[in-house]
């Protein structure tokens, strides 16, 4: 049923626009493509790649965010909340910002070349920002709680962002080209920029899944799991590993999206399975669905304006947010 | 059973023919260890704490199959650590913890989750997950990356529920069970990992008086029809005494005295271990003893 859902959305999603396209036109433009059609060069040449980047993005946001939950055993546990994403957006500004500098000396490493790394930079700053996350709320007495792990995912999130911003005043450049995408949008991405994203989003995930199981017997506390014969620390690593990946594939295509991956895996758990091994790639599915319907929105909605699609998901996500803070324990 | 097989003098005379060692089936083949390690679980001056704290030192005992073995001692003695160091969820700082001859220390984690299985004392129940999936989730250590979800794994399941008589609510989710239910849902957990030594930590904690003997019941039936070593963490020590075979007292993080069926153990080492007054009663139905505080210094004094 989900696939179908997803395949639905896209549809409609390449359909709408400036330019509202029947789905009849949408099918036929896929699977005969006519050069010469107009309407047809708008759904695969334009509309297509923002179709892609939003399903890989989303994607991965619902599939980063599962495993944040399952690993910190925190129902608020998502790629923005934790501080990942601000991680991701640290990295990569710093990137444009001393990239050309630091490559300068190097000159097989090109323009090109540093896009094409760039959801490396920002698989490694999230990963890194996750760390310290989890190094900061781990410390003292209690331990790693749920609470501490939000707190210090917020407060670290606001200090990665400080810095972004203070990079951004000294460089009125920068900030002119990635402005929308710091603001978490779909648009403006290119067939190139997807290559770069693909294979670590799916090395991310195949991570993700292979511990699938060890989380399963994690979410039952430390001791059982080792006494379940589950290495926990190995386990955390790969997860951390993990979600770094996903987040800086979903966030250098993206920017910094919020809430896809909170609210995602909660509907899952409600609707469908508590089971990681099947919760992850329904997250997935569902990560993208949502995604894409918000973007769907944020172009639609004030059209021919449009909305930033982060701030679209954000007015979703923050009730859910509220509601799921109220009921924790 | 390996070492039913290796205690036959036949198959031990059968090993003095010199032979090609590569052809030899590897079980037949290991050499000697002298001396031989007994079966079962024993710990070996067991040292262990947290941090550079010693919590307990110079444990030794010894675990047979088809017994129940229960560790009691005042809070703070050392129970629970000594528990945690025998399933390698702590590291000891010396000493020994040996399964059937072999460290546990040093067995891969999920070959020994396999053989012991450990029952911590407040385990963590996600919100709605059934009964069932709880269950589902001992069998762990019998998967692969492959094989997910066998037959084996489904017997097994269903064996440890009906055993522990929990089918009745296998789809409910646990945290909406009763203490009593919830506490029967892990012990299923932990037989359908179906491990021969199974430790728990304070199982009856937090439960009526009605569920701590429904658990011990189970417990004592697990020991004896399935042939199970069990060591369990008890507060309360007549409960203690009315259902383990061996009774280890522990003071201070050292081992008082191993009690045998009830023997020995007289108020002069309850006093010892505990720092109460009692008195011993005997129980009319098992002939062990039991035993109540002297209440009160001036009806103790009469």
């Amino acid at each position: 049923m989900a696939p179908m859902l997803l395949a639905g959305i896209a549809l409609a999603y390449l359909g709408f626009g400036a330019r509202v396209i029947p789905p009849a036109t949408v099918i036929e433009a896929l699977f005969a493509f006519d050069p010469t059609r107009f309407d047809h060069k708008v759904v695969v040449e334009l509309r297509m790649v923002r179709l892609l980047v939003g399903l890989l993005a989303g994607a991965s946001l619902g599939v980063c965010g599962a495993l944040l939950q399952a690993i910190t055993r925190n129902p608020l546990g998502e790629p923005h909340v934790l501080g990942l994403n601000a991680g991701a957006v640290l990295a990569v500004v710093s990137s444009i910002t001393f990239g050309p500098a630091l490559a300068s000396g190097f000159p097989a490493v090109s323009g090109p070349v540093l896009i094409a790394a760039r959801p490396v930079v920002a698989a490694c700053g999230a990963a890194a920002m996750f760390a310290l996350v989890l190094a900061t709320a781990s410390a003292g007495r209690q331990g790693l709680t749920p609470l501490k792990v939000t707190l210090c995912g917020i407060a670290l999130s606001s200090f990665a962002a400080a810095l972004t911003s203070a990079q951004l005043i000294l460089d009125d450049q920068t900030l002119a080209t990635i402005r929308l995408w710091l603001a978490g949008d779909l648009s403006g991405q290119s067939y190139a920029a997807l290559r770069g994203a693909v294979p670590v989003c799916l090395l991310g995930f195949g991570l993700a899944c292979a511990i699938a199981g060890r989380l399963n017997a994690m979410a039952l506390g430390d001791g059982v799991a080792s006494g379940l014969g589950v290495d926990l620390v190995r386990t955390r690593w790969a997860g951390l590993a993990a979600a770094g990946l996903l987040c800086g594939a979903a966030v250098s295509l993206a920017g910094p999206i919020g809430f896809v991956g909170l609210v995602v895996p909660h509907v899952v758990r409600a609707c469908i399975t508590r089971d990681l091994r099947l919760l992850l790639p329904l997250s997935a599915v569902l990560g993208a669905c949502l995604l894409l319907a918000a973007d769907l929105a944020a172009r639609s909605l004030l059209a021919p304006r449009e909305l930033a699609t982060g701030a679209l998901t954000a007015l979703v996500g923050v009730p859910v947010f509220l509601a799921l803070a109220a009921r924790s324990r | 059973m390996v070492f039913a097989v290796k205690a036959r003098p036949a198959d031990r005379h059968r090993l003095d023919v010199p032979q090609d060692p590569a052809l030899e089936p590897s079980p037949l083949q290991a050499p000697p260890i002298a001396p031989r390690a007994p079966p079962g679980l024993s710990v070996d001056g067991l040292r262990a704490g947290y941090g550079r704290r010693v919590v307990v030192d110079d444990v030794s005992f010894a675990v047979g199959a088809g017994r129940m073995t229960a560790l009691i001692g005042p809070n703070g003695s050392g129970k629970s650590t000594l528990l945690a160091a025998m399933a390698r969820l702590l590291k000891p700082f010396g000493g020994s913890v040996r399964l059937d001859g072999r460290s546990v220390h040093e067995m891969p984690t999920k070959a020994l989750a396999r053989a012991l299985g450990i029952l911590p004392q407040s385990p963590l129940v996600p919100e709605g997950l059934t009964a069932y999936d709880l269950v589902s989730r001992g069998r762990y250590p019998h998967q692969g990356f492959l094989q997910q979800w066998s037959d084996a794994d489904e017997a097994a399941v269903e064996a440890a529920m009906r055993l522990t008589d929990t089918l009745d609510f296998a789809q409910q989710p646990v945290d909406s069970l009763s203490g009593g239910q919830r506490q029967r849902c892990w012990i299923a957990m932990a037989m359908a990992q179906e491990t021969r030594v199974i430790l728990l930590d304070e199982p009856t904690t937090f439960l009526d008086l009605r569920y701590q003997v429904e658990v011990l019941d189970l417990l004592r039936h697990v020991t004896r029809a399935h042939d199970r070593a069990v060591v369990v963490v008890l507060h309360d020590l007549n409960l203690a005494l009315a259902y383990a075979d061996t009774v280890v007292c522990l003071k201070e993080g050292r081992i008082r005295a191993v009690v045998e069926d009830g023997v020995g153990l007289d108020p002069a080492l309850i006093h010892d271990v505990f720092g109460v007054e009692v008195m011993a009663l005997r129980h009319p139905q098992t002939g062990r003893p039991v035993f109540v505080p002297v209440t009160g210094p001036s009806e103790g004094a009469a």
